[in-house]
């Protein structure tokens, strides 16, 4: 077990886990508090490297059920200067959630219920922990959805989406996190609570004041606690197909894509995977099949049937003159099975290499829709240049590349060589005009690059942060 | 294959684990306890450090790595490939090997790996049904053994098939039943019938990390099976199917099929004459079926040839009784709360009658479900009974008996 390097925390609260304990005993029931050891171990992780390369350990897991707790717990870490980290389903890729200076972890996760579904205007009310397939699932039932679509459907939260900003499979039509948030309660580092997009408001747009709702979605917890998100929902569009485009040259994809926006269709999806990480799909679920190809674009398009079907026509037509081959599909059962092979690329590249792991680095970032085939060429050199396979897929649609990086982690020379390689990987973006994230977040991972990322607006930043958390309780250590 | 925690095997496996959380979605701990120790992902990481010599085996990581069921639903849905149940297993024998020796761990691994004998203590099985039927109003006879014959040819006396009927520990004792209405539904369909005097599987030793003993009782059963010349087994227990096949028990000379896989796989078997009345059954498809054996519809395939029944569907799918061998024991309020979850579902279903094939399900169920006037069978019994065979006399000439022998 890491030993605490400091005594007290800033405001000269003492640093252990007995008086933590007995604060957060008069605050919560104790069946909803993790102080053993062990069990605190288990908050030191989310999906990322750095996060098991480094001993992160709170001092204390809470796991509030209610916005008053969570603001008597705010109130209580405000006068003491103790850290506090928000986290979900732990399913980030950037330490997000990892308690960094230790403190208090807030484990939302199962806060979880769908409070309101507003079906006449169009919106629900959510508490953090939802997980985002269920909300999708429950959504069903009044024929509505929430577009945001990513990956980590079956693991991520709400609160974890807002936090980051996530977008997924589906951010070419429906765009990202952001634009279904239409107002968020939020607990603040002091313990006061207060409602962003108008108090009792329930319009689907909202021109009043400044927008405080956007600046929280996307701020990683470092503002204060998200207890409440009133989001916009849609209907379920009527038709679905997706379109499986296989090429002999990976370069000729990106170059596709663009053909199919010349034609003014607009896809809802678009989907890359290179011939690593078709093996890996076929490894994890051989029923699905994917035939073996450099690289392979699966499009998905949904509106009415009609438009459906001539848009899939279209596209597949695009594609033959790309030199592509062609399957075209609106059967439910194999869109099920191509978009979750899809899904499940990220944790699935492990199965690549026997004695190797997927680790999550490096492995997120987006690139001017014209640097694509650019940005796919430099990073396969760049994995050759350090010896470290690379799988390719993503949401080539609006040029963001995940890069899985598959290593012996108990080869330490392998994981030199990755730390050079993801550096490499984060510069090539920015020098692309690109940005080192574009859906997972900055967290401790990336927070080297936000000087070069953002120049003097980062300092800005800092001065936002500072104006609602002055003591610097919330996740510190990320992003600034 | 090895599998233990100390096998080099078992590192490639665990550092595979992306932590990505996948497994927390279909959790049915998770979803009830809330907290990361509860998760697959948790005890995966656990069972990493305790790999590496980080963390000590001991009461501490033994009580976080309580917290499974062996469910196996993570290990179906970890798109790493992670056999995050036998993980958890293999850390749990890591615990084992340092926990000292108490009354109550001897009775626990006794009360399987010795039942033979255990059984034969006077009041032993009459105390174990009285508690039974306290806890779950769950009514049953005497054990099988009593009233099953070591040999039953089938009716019409030429068997197609040579079959030995794997009697597994809860049946055998709070079920006996089932195990009539097994033995009579496949003498019916044309098999001989051949019940060794089993041991218990070794799965509920195996998942609480007494390896060593549950691998005895493998070998002892492979011994006892060796000895009939048989042409499969089958077993009406969805986890001893599991573990037997896990474990390559029966390999291709003698392959083991759980009762409806082996109807609707191997038997065939005619459409039943009596029709059940206003039947409306939901069947219950344990984890073990689902996830450890990867089969999807037998239940309901051979309650569908039943004429009268209307298969319930249960909403979302059936999930986890919360049973879990001594999870239901040791953490009694998380498998209480696991186990509403599940019966809710079954009751929204509008079902009057649960099939299952687990007596640890049948048990949990039983009880849950006593309120609402559900009962739980086992499909055996409701194909026993379309067929005509209940109450007929089942004499020892009816049965062909040929063999005496003792559990």
């Amino acid at each position: 077990m890491p030993k605490p390097s400091r005594q007290t925390f800033r405001g000269g609260f003492p640093m252990n886990t007995a008086t933590l304990l007995k604060a957060m005993k008069k605050i919560l029931d104790p069946s909803r508090i993790v102080h053993g050891e062990l069990e605190r171990r288990l908050y030191s992780y989310d999906s990322s490297y750095l996060s098991v390369r480094g001993r992160y350990c709170p001092d204390i897991v809470v796991l509030p059920r209610s916005t008053a707790e969570v603001s008597k717990i705010m109130a209580f870490a405000y006068g003491n200067g103790v850290p506090v980290t928000p986290r979900g389903a732990g399913s980030g890729e950037t330490c997000g959630c990892v308690p960094v200076r230790g403190g208090i972890v807030m484990d939302l996760s199962g806060w979880n219920t769908v409070e309101e579904v507003d079906v006449h205007n169009m919106q629900v009310l959510v508490r953090p922990g939802v997980v985002h397939s269920r909300l999708n699932d429950h959504l069903a039932r009044f024929g509505l959805f929430f577009p945001p679509d990513p990956g980590s459907t079956r693991m991520c939260t709400l609160g974890g989406m807002v936090a980051n900003n996530s977008s997924g499979m589906r951010a070419v039509k429906y765009g990202t996190t952001e634009q279904y948030v239409l107002g968020l309660e939020v607990v603040l580092p002091d313990g006061e609570v207060i409602v962003t997009g108008g108090q009792n408001c329930r319009a689907l747009k909202n021109a009043s004041g400044i927008n405080l709702t956007k600046l929280f979605v996307g701020s990683e917890g470092t503002l204060g606690v998200i207890t409440l998100i009133r989001l916009r929902v849609w209907p379920r569009p009527r038709a679905r197909g997706i379109a499986m485009a296989c090429f002999d040259k990976l370069e000729q994809a990106p170059a596709a894509v663009l053909d199919v926006y010349r034609a003014g269709i607009l896809p809802s999806g678009i989907e890359i995977l290179d011939e690593s990480a078709i093996r890996a799909v076929n490894l994890y679920r051989p029923e699905i099949n994917l035939p073996s190809a450099e690289a392979i674009l699966l499009f998905e398009v949904d509106g009415n049937p009609a438009s459906v079907e001539w848009e899939g026509q279209m596209i597949a037509e695009i594609m033959i003159k790309n030199s592509a081959t062609v399957e075209w599909s609106t059967d439910p059962q194999r869109m099920t099975a191509l978009w979750q092979g899809r899904s499940v690329v990220a944790a699935a590249a492990s199965r690549l290499r026997p004695d190797g792991t997927r680790v999550f680095a490096g492995e997120d970032v987006c690139v001017p829709l014209d640097r694509v085939a650019e940005a796919l060429r430099a990073i396969k050199d760049l994995g050759r240049k350090y010896g470290i396979a690379v799988v390719a897929y993503g949401h080539i649609g609006d040029g963001n590349i995940h890069t899985a990086l598959v290593i012996d982690p108990d080869n330490p020379d392998e994981v030199s060589r990755l730390d050079g390689l993801v550096d490499e990987i984060h510069r090539l973006a920015v020098n692309l005009r690109g940005t080192t994230t574009g859906e997972h977040g900055v967290g401790l991972v990336r927070s080297a690059y936000s000087l070069l990322e953002h120049g003097n607006a980062l300092e800005r930043m800092r001065q936002v942060k500072g104006a609602l958390d002055p003591r610097g309780i919330m996740n510190p250590g990320k992003i600034f | 294959m090895a599998f233990s925690l100390k096998e080099n095997v078992t590192r490639e496996y665990l550092k595979k684990c992306v932590r990505c959380g996948q497994c927390r979605y279909v959790c049915p701990v998770l979803a009830e306890a809330g907290r990361e120790s509860a998760s697959p992902r948790g005890k995966v990481y656990l069972a990493g450090l305790m790999q590496s010599g980080e963390v000590k085996p001991g009461p501490g990581p033994d009580s976080i790595l309580s917290l499974c069921l062996t469910c196996g639903a993570c290990t179906a849905e970890c798109p790493s490939g992670l056999p995050v149940d036998r993980i958890i297993t293999a850390a749990r024998a890591l615990s084992a090997e340092v926990r000292p020796y108490s009354p109550g761990r001897l009775i626990f691994r006794h009360l399987f790996s010795s039942q033979h004998l255990i059984g034969r203590i006077p009041g032993f099985t009459a105390v174990l049904r009285r508690m039974t039927a306290l806890a779950t109003g769950l009514s049953t006879g005497r054990p099988a053994r009593s009233r099953i014959p070591l040999r039953c040819l089938p009716e019409n006396k030429k068997p197609l098939i040579r079959v030995g009927y794997f009697l597994g520990c809860a049946t055998y004792y709070l079920l006996p039943e089932v195990a009539e209405s097994v033995v009579g539904v496949l003498r019916h369909l044309g098999c001989e019938v051949v019940v060794p005097p089993a041991y218990c599987c070794g799965l509920p030793l195996e998942v609480a990390g007494e390896a060593d003993s549950a691998r005895k009782l493998l070998e002892r059963n492979r011994r006892l099976f060796k000895s009939f010349s048989l042409d499969a087994l089958v077993t009406d227990c969805s986890s001893c199917s599991y573990h037997l096949t896990e474990k390559e028990f029966g390999l291709h000379s003698q392959p083991v099929y759980e009762f409806s896989e082996f109807l609707v796989k191997v038997l065939n078997p005619p459409v039943p004459g009596r029709e059940l009345a206003a039947a409306v059954i939901a069947c219950h498809e344990p984890c073990h079926l689902r996830y450890g054996r990867k089969l999807q519809d037998p239940i309901r395939q051979v309650v569908g040839i039943i004429p009268g029944a209307k298969v319930a569907k249960i909403p979302g799918g059936s999930a986890c009784c919360g049973g879990g061998g001594t999870f239901s024991i040791r953490h009694r309020d998380l498998s209480a709360g696991i186990l509403r979850q599940c019966t809710q579902r079954i009751k929204s279903s509008g079902a009057r009658m649960v099939a299952t094939v687990c007596p640890s399900c049948t048990i949990q169920i039983t009880g849950s479900l006593k309120s609402s006037g559900i009962p739980v069978c086992h499909p055996a019994q409701l194909i026993h009974q379309s067929y005509g065979l209940t109450g007929r006399q089942q004499d020892k000439n009816k049965h062909g008996q040929t063999g005496k022998h003792e559990k």
